[in-house]
């Protein structure tokens, strides 16, 4: 009996590529097929070279053998994740949905990961999101008066392909649909920067809040307990910034680089993202394989 | 609606159905049939079945059948046309069975064209190819007719005249611009390579512009944001000084003149595709206006002095394969309008 | 032939913003669109410095909401048009595009940074399909290769811009950067080409005359320069140059005039040109960082010339306010060894 779960991954983009290089690289998962449309594409002969088996007939192919796999990345789009989410709940198979189509449970694996895995779908918000959610949720955790809070996100430009560019509205609504949920706020507000600087810059993510009487202590000693945590699984995930606080406005920065796996080290945005999917799916496999 | 286009089908290929012999009980390839150009295809070849019985088997190539689902219901339907879905980079193998291509796949919308100019590139080079591959195994191999686009002609020339397969076309911006034309000047060039080593028979066409009805008005042409802007009771707004001239050919004198292509076009020719009959912008605001309910406020911006014209000569085609326009300019734009009209009104409802 | 009409966009309301904070009151909006109007500019855009819902503790929280803006202008304006600033990544058409509209805006331009004109393409056709006026923005633009500059526009070209204005952000131009890049726009771009001058070097004057010139008809200005770092063009100062060189701008100069002495009370912070905002210039950093920077350069006690050096070092954009205090920490940290 193998002692790892199958996993498929749909999309053979940049984010599909890279999870493919963590999933082969984890103790609990294995990837069973690698799906998307054009068997030409880079990511394509990258798993290929892997030994990986591929298909060119995106989710099709798990429709037509579902026994392939039990965990299922959708690294499409959410246009395309709106029409798979349906087809693969029938199909009895645990989600992990890497775009801002938002239908699943929202998660950040530091605050609800055993939440996720009790579901069927699991939605990763944003890069972003992943960034800056658990630095806001450790604050709002000292300050639960907090009502608004707001994530500036600058990324590498050279980070940024087209389907990111052409729905830069959807990335800022799921991220703040992600900061509204977890930090229990009525307002929040998301926005990004793309940074064409060169050499590439690592991305980077601040938090804003309004505040009165700032703990700052306490605030410090939540946050870089959170940043430890994310450091298991982001190793370059750093408080650049610590808490700072000026004329009723509270900041801090964090970091992030990546690991430089298939999407280079400065699109730390790319990485966390795929870290927390990662993280997620090696739960749900645990969990599986204990009880087996 | 759908007796306006049975009517219209009608008059573009009655006079050259005669002519179609080839085509009969025969199997048809469309790439990109789920485009304007592809889906037009289809629905002449299936008004042949259905009214002179030619028999044919239709088969669309498309990342989605979906999409021809919600454009034409009726067309998807149908039980001579069948799908194969595929991304067309990745497609190896073909049926067999397959005697005419009509490759027709690539997304002609500048504004993709400038925000993904990488996946613009590879879907025409590398589809090319693929298809070629694939055809090049075919035992029974009659025609391919390649879609590649007026644009290779570069800049229209300085002197406005009609533009013959001749020329050799004025040097291309360098850019982004170029992007679009040079992939499909490198996939002609493929397509002769084939035909050179494999000896398929290919024959190749170069679009001008089209209107009719199942063409987005959303789409980023004049001609488009136009019917749009009037339809809307929202000025139409001209950006330069309204001189230059284009034509439009209406969309089933289009699928009439490929099907004539298909059917007796010399292979590793090269025809255009577009209609003689020159508009100004100005014009086309003027036509717009005469033929709807409520004419809006024409706005000339006058922000540039451009005269161009980008008007195809079509000596080449009329005498060769005895095509013509059957329809001018303005019976094209009325009915496209009163299609819009229709599809507006029962999108309301 | 040359084309002597010039149309002046007036981002008074907007840039000016920067200068005061975000503060922007009622009375200044209604009193400034009202003089503007009857100056009979072609444009007044309206709204928080980086545009449309870009109110925000980052930035700068605006004292008014966006649409209590747009509808104070709205009422005050009779034949300019009213314009909104949109940078996509801040503002999203569901949340704020689409109220704007409902506000009675008419023209909109949506700015990007100059080498991310593809973040645009669903804003611009958004507003194209809705049938109100939409230019495109290169913000930053000496940050590219003028060259590269082209292929930006050509995109938001593409995607329905009626006229693409490049940004001197950073205020560092000369004239003959300007001439070149509006010369290779205008050769290259089918929609009128504009100009948005920062005085960083005093040479927001000296740029615009050189962007007509050399084919630009939309000029950006604000009544006495009143516009983020050292100020923009001083609208009244354009009118006037341009009307010696034999450009047409439609306004009355006159009222214009009046309008600039009155600004000075309504606004009372008039920019100028410090030491920190020729560094800015110098350095290429953009000149809406001149606030904050000398607010973190006091908290840190650096010198706030070191601040722009290094963050224009870091090829640092608007909306990076957080890299200030960053860079600040660091630099506190050296002198300190």
């Amino acid at each position: 009996m193998s002692s790892k779960i199958r996993v498929g991954i749909i999309g053979t983009g940049n984010i599909g590529t890279d999870l493919l290089m963590k999933v082969q690289r984890s103790k609990f998962l294995e990837c069973t097929i690698f799906s998307g449309r054009n068997l030409a594409s880079s990511g394509m002969s990258k798993a290929a070279a892997m030994g990986v088996r591929l298909s060119d007939e995106g989710i099709d192919i798990i429709v037509r053998e579902p026994d392939l796999c039990d965990i299922v990345f959708d690294a499409t789009s959410a246009k395309s994740h709106l029409a798979h989410a349906s087809i693969l709940e029938q199909l009895g198979k645990f989600v992990i949905d890497m775009t801002p189509a938002k239908i699943g449970v929202l998660c950040v694996p530091e605050v609800n990961l055993e939440e996720a895995i009790g579901s069927r779908n699991v939605n990763m918000i944003t890069c972003g999101g992943q960034a800056s959610i658990p630095i806001a949720y450790a604050i709002s955790k000292v300050h639960s008066e907090i009502d608004y809070i707001e994530t500036v996100s600058t990324i590498s430009s050279r980070s940024a392909g087209p389907g990111t560019r052409i729905n830069i509205d959807e990335y800022i609504e799921a991220t703040e649909k992600g900061l509204k949920l977890f930090c229990g706020v009525s307002h929040a507000k998301a926005m990004i920067n793309l940074n064409p600087a060169n050499p590439a810059i690592d991305m980077q993510t601040t938090v804003l809040v309004e505040l009165k009487n700032p703990d700052i202590e306490n605030i410090l000693v939540e946050i870089e307990k959170m940043v430890s945590k994310i450091q298991r699984y982001v190793p370059g995930y750093k408080l650049i910034v610590k808490p700072t606080f000026d004329n009723g406005k509270l900041l801090t920065t964090v970091r992030v680089q990546g690991l430089g796996d298939y999407l280079p080290k400065f699109a730390g945005n790319l990485d966390i993202i795929n870290c927390a999917a990662i993280e997620v799916a090696e739960h749900f496999a645990h969990k599986k394989l204990a009880k087996v | 609606m759908k007796k306006m286009i049975q009517d219209d089908i009608q008059r573009s290929i009655q006079g050259l159905s005669s002519t179609f012999g080839s085509l009969k009980g025969k199997v048809i390839l469309i790439t990109g049939g789920t485009g304007f150009v592809g889906a037009w295809v289809a629905r002449s070849l299936v008004w042949l079945n259905d009214e002179l019985n030619f028999d044919c088997s239709i088969i669309i190539l498309t990342r989605n059948p979906k999409k021809l689902e919600e454009l034409d219901p009726d067309l998807y339907g149908r039980s001579d046309i069948s799908f194969i879905k595929s991304d067309i980079r990745s497609l190896h193998d073909l049926p067999q069975d397959i005697n005419y291509i009509i490759h027709s796949a690539a997304n002609p919308d500048n504004r993709v064209h400038m925000s993904d100019p990488v996946n613009t590139m590879d879907v025409i080079a590398i589809g090319t190819k693929a298809i070629m591959d694939a055809a090049s195994r075919l035992s029974d191999i009659k025609g391919i007719v390649y879609l590649s686009s007026g644009q290779v002609y570069g800049d229209a020339p300085g002197n406005g005249a009609a533009i013959s397969e001749n020329s050799q076309g004025y040097l291309l911006k360098k850019g982004i611009n170029s992007i679009y034309p040079e992939a499909k000047r490198y996939s002609e060039a493929l397509c002769l390579a084939y035909r050179s080593l494999y000896k398929l028979p290919v024959t190749i066409v170069r679009p001008f512009s089209f209107i009719g009805p199942y063409q987005e008005l959303n789409k980023p042409w004049a001609i488009n944001s136009f019917m749009q802007e009037a339809l809307n009771g929202q000025p139409i707004r001209i950006l330069g000084n309204g001189k230059p001239k284009r034509s439009y050919l209406y969309a089933t004198d289009m699928a009439a003149w490929l099907l004539a292509i298909l059917a007796n076009g010399k292979d590793g020719e090269v025809y255009n595709l577009g209609s003689s009959e020159e508009v100004s912008l100005l014009e086309v605001a003027n036509e717009i206006n005469s033929i709807i309910s409520i004419p809006v406020d024409i706005i000339v911006k006058n922000n540039n002095t451009l005269e161009s014209n980008f008007i195809p000569s079509l000596d080449y085609i009329h005498t060769q394969l005895g095509v013509k326009e059957n329809f001018t300019f303005k019976e094209a734009l009325l009915h496209t309008i009163k299609w819009n009209v229709n599809k507006q009104g029962s999108n309301d409802e | 032939m040359d084309n002597l009409e010039v149309s002046l966009y007036d981002v008074t309301l907007r840039d000016g913003s920067h200068a005061i904070r975000h503060q922007l009151n009622v009375d200044q909006i209604a009193t400034y669109a009202k003089l503007a109007d009857s100056a009979g500019v072609g444009v007044v855009e309206v709204g928080h410095g980086i545009g449309l819902g870009a109110s925000s503790l980052q930035i700068g929280k605006s004292l008014l909401s966006d649409e209590q803006m747009l509808t104070t202008a709205r009422e005050n304006l009779k034949h300019s048009l009213l314009g909104i600033h949109v940078v996509p990544g801040y503002a999203t058409i569901s949340r704020d595009i689409s109220k704007a509209i409902d506000c009675g805006v008419d023209v909109i331009r949506i700015a990007t940074q100059c080498t991310e004109a593809d973040t645009s393409e669903q804003h611009i056709s958004y507003v194209r399909g809705t049938g109100r006026r939409v230019f495109g923005g290169l913000m930053m633009s000496h940050m590219i290769s003028p060259e590269m500059l082209v292929q930006e526009a050509l995109k938001m070209e593409s995607y329905g811009a009626e006229g693409i204005t490049i940004l001197d952000s950073a205020g560092t131009f000369l004239p003959a950067d300007v001439e070149k890049r509006i010369g290779l726009l205008v050769d290259s771009l089918k929609v009128p080409v504009g100009f948005h001058g920062h005085n960083n070097l005093g040479m927001a004057i000296a740029n615009s005359l050189s962007a007509v010139k050399a084919g630009a008809t939309i000029i950006d200005g604000s009544i006495s320069g009143f516009g983020g770092g050292a100020g923009n063009a001083s609208i009244e100062l354009l009118a006037a140059v341009f009307s010696m060189e034999g450009y047409k701008t439609g306004v009355d100069l006159y009222k214009l005039l009046d309008a600039a002495d009155i600004a000075e009370k309504l606004f009372s912070v008039l920019p100028k040109i410090t030491s920190s905002s020729i560094v800015s210039g110098m350095s290429g950093v953009v000149s809406v960082f001149s606030k904050p920077v000398a607010r973190v350069a006091e908290i840190y006690n650096v010198d706030p010339r070191d601040i722009y050096f290094e963050l224009g070092r870091l090829g640092a954009i608007a909306g990076q306010e957080d890299l200030i205090v960053e860079v600040a920490q660091a630099l506190a940290i050296k002198d300190f060894r």
